[in-house]
């Protein structure tokens, strides 16, 4: 009976995976990626680049607010923080509501106060967006589709722990060289130890598409009260700007008050009254239940009057009840919103550990039934298929995801509908991966992909030194990570894609079979999958059999 | 950045090198023969206590909970690939003494963290 149990929860395990592996493969891909979301965008506009960090940039904020909007009702300072270096400001026209979406706003170079034109990019909000909306799909159906896939990933995760029991008795075992041993071994490696991120990571992100899939049960988050309609003022003429009060000790007041966590925006409203008043938010929230929102900003607040500095009002962190503050803090650690950098990092690591376990039990699917039906020599037309798909499915979107970087910055800045263009050649790399193996065969098209994946990741920084203008050596010494980032993420990538184009490089699976033979190099697992590809290649190895 | 994290990452590798040596399949790897039952226990002990030191640090290391459980939960992931990278290197035929590399590694990286 124990037998029969753990042999029903191995097929569920290979179905589920199988059936929605690719879907999964990129939902950890991109979402991996997506941990940079805005140190990507930021990468992804080199115009913005050329600002350097230069003492207490509010006076500076605020001399060129007077200039550019001196009529405004209400200015607004966004500054730099730890995740996005840039210093912008916007303000309201005469007669809107202050702290409204889409109106007026500039970037500025914090040294010379200049307005500094970034071009229209995807950016990272594409990577992000896609690993739960798609793209191209309703949104809705989307994210049907996602959620089923994360709860089946939930399945696999459980059937998964259940069909390898042995993992447990052989924790840290790794053995290279082995075929499909080491397939496995590598799959039951990055599942293993990094199984509380995967657990985490699904139900937490099952959590985020209860709405989606269960709209009845939701519970809704707080709600600020509504904000008073603001009355439409007629245009006022001109009036001299008030003189206001110094912001720094203000700010200093409240980053006390918030424990430490620093003023993320400035919002100096009512200019048009008498009594105009400074408004502080800080930069994110301090404790994780607080907000689940994608948006940046804590939802403490502190109001001053803005001639003399007095404190009018001080908001904290609103009440919610266990079920929401739960909910909160499952969406906030999914999207790793709290995350100081090294934590960032650190999910990094634990997502691209991810998106290797889902790579590796693909390959595993057809290996397993390849070395099954070598004896025949007859690949039946599903297995060939799967093989053929493996490579566009998991090699492809490296590859697109790599040429999604290099098309940011090979399109013209100026260019019509440059976000869409950026989308479009990460989807055509994407569909050309596809086609490839049909044409090419897989052995040769996975070392292809996975070469040509390694190059564009490794070049990347040497990409973004010729087109932008400051590269990685000057982005570190400058002590600006969030530059830094992302080409170092395209280092760590590119190593990882290079390791495994020269495991499935051509020619691996014509060594003689090795059984136990520990050979000079490890007999590429994507060499396996390759054999049931290419039918000239006639014999598989043997290696270990499976679980 | 402080050293915390660092000395976090480095009591969960030496406590899964310490549970390792509990089973008996990676004591033989790491250090050749079996252990005996009390040899085990006493490795699981020291390992588990090793853990929890870990788990303490990262708590002091992180301000909030959930935050300090789910980075606690990477760093063990970080020492686990470590230390199984250590053994298949060792089952190639690698030295004793590179137990010791990663937490040397770790120690340098805390160490120019903490310069820097």
């Amino acid at each position: 009976m124990k037998n029969g149990f753990r042999q029903s929860m191995a097929w569920l395990h290979t179905w589920t995976g199988l059936l929605l592996g690719w879907l999964l493969f990129a939902i950890f891909l991109t979402g991996t990626l997506a941990y940079f979301r805005s140190e990507i965008t930021y990468w992804m506009k080199p115009e913005l680049h050329v600002s350097q960090p230069a003492g207490d940039p509010v006076p500076l904020a605020l001399s060129r607010l007077a200039q550019l909007a001196p009529a405004a009702p209400s200015w607004s300072i966004t500054l730099p923080d730890q995740r996005n270096p840039s210093l912008s400001v916007s303000w309201s026209n005469p007669g809107e509501a202050p702290g409204r979406r889409g109106g007026p706003s500039a970037i500025l170079d914090q040294t010379s106060g200049q307005i500094l034109h970034p071009r229209q990019t995807a950016g990272g909000d594409f990577l992000y967006r896609f690993h739960f909306e798609l793209y191209g799909l309703p949104r809705a159906l989307a994210r049907w589709i996602v959620g089923i896939a994360t709860m089946a990933m939930f399945v696999a995760i459980i059937s998964g722990v259940i069909t390898h029991k042995k993992i447990f008795k052989e924790f840290f075992t790794f053995r290279p060289g082995k075929g499909q041993r080491s397939w496995l071994d590598m799959h039951n490696m990055t599942a293993v130890l990094a199984l509380p991120y995967h657990i985490m990571i699904t139900f937490s992100g099952l959590v985020l598409f209860v709405s989606t899939l269960m709209p009845l049960v939701i519970e809704r988050g707080p709600q600020r009260p509504p904000q008073p309609a603001a009355e439409v003022a007629e245009a006022p003429p001109p009036r001299p700007l008030p003189q206001l009060t110094a912001i720094a000790p203000l700010m200093a007041q409240a980053e006390t008050a918030w424990g430490g966590m620093p003023v993320g925006r400035i919002q100096i409203e009512k200019l048009d009254t008498d009594t105009p008043e400074i408004l502080l938010v800080p930069q994110r929230q301090s404790v994780v239940t607080v907000q689940s929102g994608s948006g940046a900003n804590g939802s403490e607040r502190m109001r001053f009057d803005a001639l003399t500095g007095r404190q009018i009002e001080a908001t904290g962190v609103p009440e919610a009840s266990v079920v929401a503050q739960v909910n909160m803090a499952l969406g906030a650690l999914h999207r790793a919103r709290f995350s100081d950098t090294g934590l960032r990092w650190l999910f990094f690591a634990a997502g691209l550990a991810g998106t290797l376990m889902i790579g590796t039990g693909m390959v595993l699917w057809v290996s397993k039934r390849a070395m099954k039906h070598a004896k025949s020599g007859v690949q039946p037309f599903g297995l060939r298929l799967v093989d053929r798909l493996n490579v566009g499915g998991i090699a492809g979107l490296c590859l697109a995801s790599a040429g999604y970087f290099w098309a940011n910055r090979l399109i013209p800045a100026a260019a019509e509908n440059r976000a869409g263009l950026e989308i479009a050649a990460f989807l055509l790399i994407w569909a050309a991966a596809a086609i490839h193996p049909f044409l090419r065969g897989t052995e040769k098209s996975w070392s292809e992909q996975l070469a040509l994946t390694a190059v564009l990741a490794l070049l990347l920084p040497v990409l973004n030194m010729a087109t932008g203008p400051s590269g990685l050596p000057q982005a570190l010494m400058a002590g600006n990570m969030v530059l830094a980032s992302v080409d170092l993420m395209a280092l760590i990538c590119g190593a990882v894609a290079a390791i495994a184009a020269w495991k499935a490089r051509p020619g691996q699976q014509k060594k003689p079979k090795a059984n136990r033979r520990p050979p000079a190099a490890k007999p590429a697992p994507a060499a396996a999958v390759a054999q049931t590809g290419v039918p000239q290649t006639g014999v598989p190895q043997t290696g270990v059999a499976g679980e | 950045m402080t050293m915390l994290p660092w000395a976090s990452l480095i009591l969960s590798y030496a406590g899964f090198t310490a549970l390792a040596l509990a089973m008996p399949r990676h004591h033989e790897e790491l250090w050749g023969g079996k252990p005996g039952p009390l040899a085990r226990r006493l490795w699981q002990a020291g390992g588990a206590l090793a853990l929890l030191a870990s788990l303490i640090l990262a708590l002091a290391t992180w301000p909030n909970a959930p935050v300090a459980v789910s980075a606690w939960a990477g760093l063990l992931t970080l020492a686990a690939f470590a230390l199984a990278m250590v053994l298949t290197r060792r089952n190639l035929g690698g030295h004793r003494a590179l137990v010791l590399a990663p937490p040397a590694l770790a120690l340098g990286c805390g160490f120019l963290a903490a310069v820097f």
